[in-house]
C-alpha cells in the first residue's frame, strides 16, 4: 500500500505481512507479529497515540530525515525481545550533527529510548538497527552473543540491554550515543 | 577468552575493550562520548561501529571518578563476546 495512512484503533500486521505506506498516524496501538512482518515507512511517521509494539518483525524507516520519525508523549515503540524486532533507519550519508531518536519506551510508557548523533558521516547506503529489552535483575536474558560468567555484578547493571547495529556501510559514521533507562531498570 | 580485570586500569588487553560512558543519574542516562569513544575503539582492530554494538554498563565500584563527573565503565560486548 502507498500513500498516507492512519490507523485510529489497535492494529496487527501479522505474519509475513508487509504494509508499506508513505506515511503514518496512529492513534492506537499498532503490533507487529511474526519475524517476517513489516511496517515500512517511505516519508514519516508520527507515533500520536499508543505503542507501536514490535515483539518479532520490523518497522523500516526509508525517509533519512530526523524528523522522520515523530512521538507525542504518552506514545513510543516496544521492541522487547533480545533477538527479533527490530527498529532500522536508513540514514545513509547524513551529515555530521544528524541526531536520532528512537523513542522506545517500555511498559509504563517511560523513556528508555536510543540517541544517535552524527560526529562523522557515514560513506554508503547504510542503515541502523536498533533493539532494546528489559531484563529481569539478573540481567537475564542475556543477548546471544553473551554469557553468564561475565556478569559479576547484577546489582549494578542496569536491567536492560540496548542493542545498535550500522550495516551495508563502506565507512561506518561514528557517532554519539545515548541510553536511556527507567527507574524500574535500576531496581537489585 | 579470559575474563575481564578487575581494574579498568588493568584492561590492556585488547580482548577486552572498556567504553567510557557519563552517567547522568538525574535523568537516568548514559552518554557513550564520542572523543572517549574514538580512542578507545580504536583499540581494536575491529572498532564498534563495523561491529555490533551492544553495551553493558557495570558499575564499577573500584574505579575512581576521574572528576566531579560520575563516569562508570561500560564494556563494549562487540569485541568481548563476539566470534567467541
Amino acid at each position: 500500500m502507498q500513500g498516507k495512512m492512519i490507523l485510529d484503533s489497535a492494529s496487527i500486521i501479522e505474519n509475513k505481512a508487509t504494509l508499506k505506506t508513505d506515511s503514518l498516524k496512529n492513534a492506537g496501538d499498532i503490533r507487529l507479529t511474526g519475524n517476517a512482518a513489516q511496517l515500512v515507512i517511505d516519508s514519516g511517521m508520527i507515533l500520536q497515540k499508543g505503542v507501536l509494539k514490535i515483539p518479532e518483525g520490523k518497522l523500516l524507516l526509508l525517509n533519512a530525515d530526523t524528523s522522520a520519525m515523530q512521538v507525542a508523549p504518552l506514545a513510543g515503540i516496544k521492541t522487547e525481545n533480545p533477538v527479533s524486532g527490530k527498529v532500522v533507519w536508513r540514514i545513509g550519508e547524513v551529515e555530521a550533527g544528524s541526531k536520532y531518536v528512537i523513542p522506545f519506551v517500555n511498559d509504563s510508557l517511560e523513556d528508555v529510548g536510543i540517541e544517535l548523533e552524527i560526529v562523522e558521516a557515514g560513506i554508503g547506503n547504510g542503515y541502523f538497527e536498533f533493539i532494546t529489552y528489559a531484563t529481569d535483575t539478573n540481567n537475564m536474558h542475556y543477548p546471544p552473543v553473551m554469557y553468564a560468567s561475565y556478569f559479576k555484578n547484577p546489582d549494578d547493571i542496569v536491567n536492560r540491554f540496548w542493542s545498535i547495529e550500522a550495516k551495508n556501510y563502506t565507512v561506518v559514521p561514528s557517532a554519539t550515543i545515548t541510553f536511556k533507562y527507567a527507574e524500574s531498570d535500576t531496581g537489585a | 577468552m579470559s575474563e575481564p580485570p578487575a581494574l579498568v586500569s588493568q584492561w590492556a588487553d585488547t580482548s577486552w575493550l572498556p567504553v567510557l560512558a557519563t552517567l547522568n543519574t538525574t535523568e537516568n542516562k548514559f552518554t557513550i562520548d564520542s572523543a572517549n569513544n574514538y580512542s578507545l575503539w580504536a583499540l581494536s582492530s575491529d572498532t564498534i561501529q563495523t561491529q555490533k554494538a551492544l553495551f553493558y554498563c557495570e558499575g564499577f565500584e573500584d574505579v575512581e571518578p576521574a572528576d566531579s563527573t560520575l563516569r562508570r565503565s561500560c564494556v563494549n560486548t562487540s569485541d568481548a563476546f563476539m566470534n567467541k
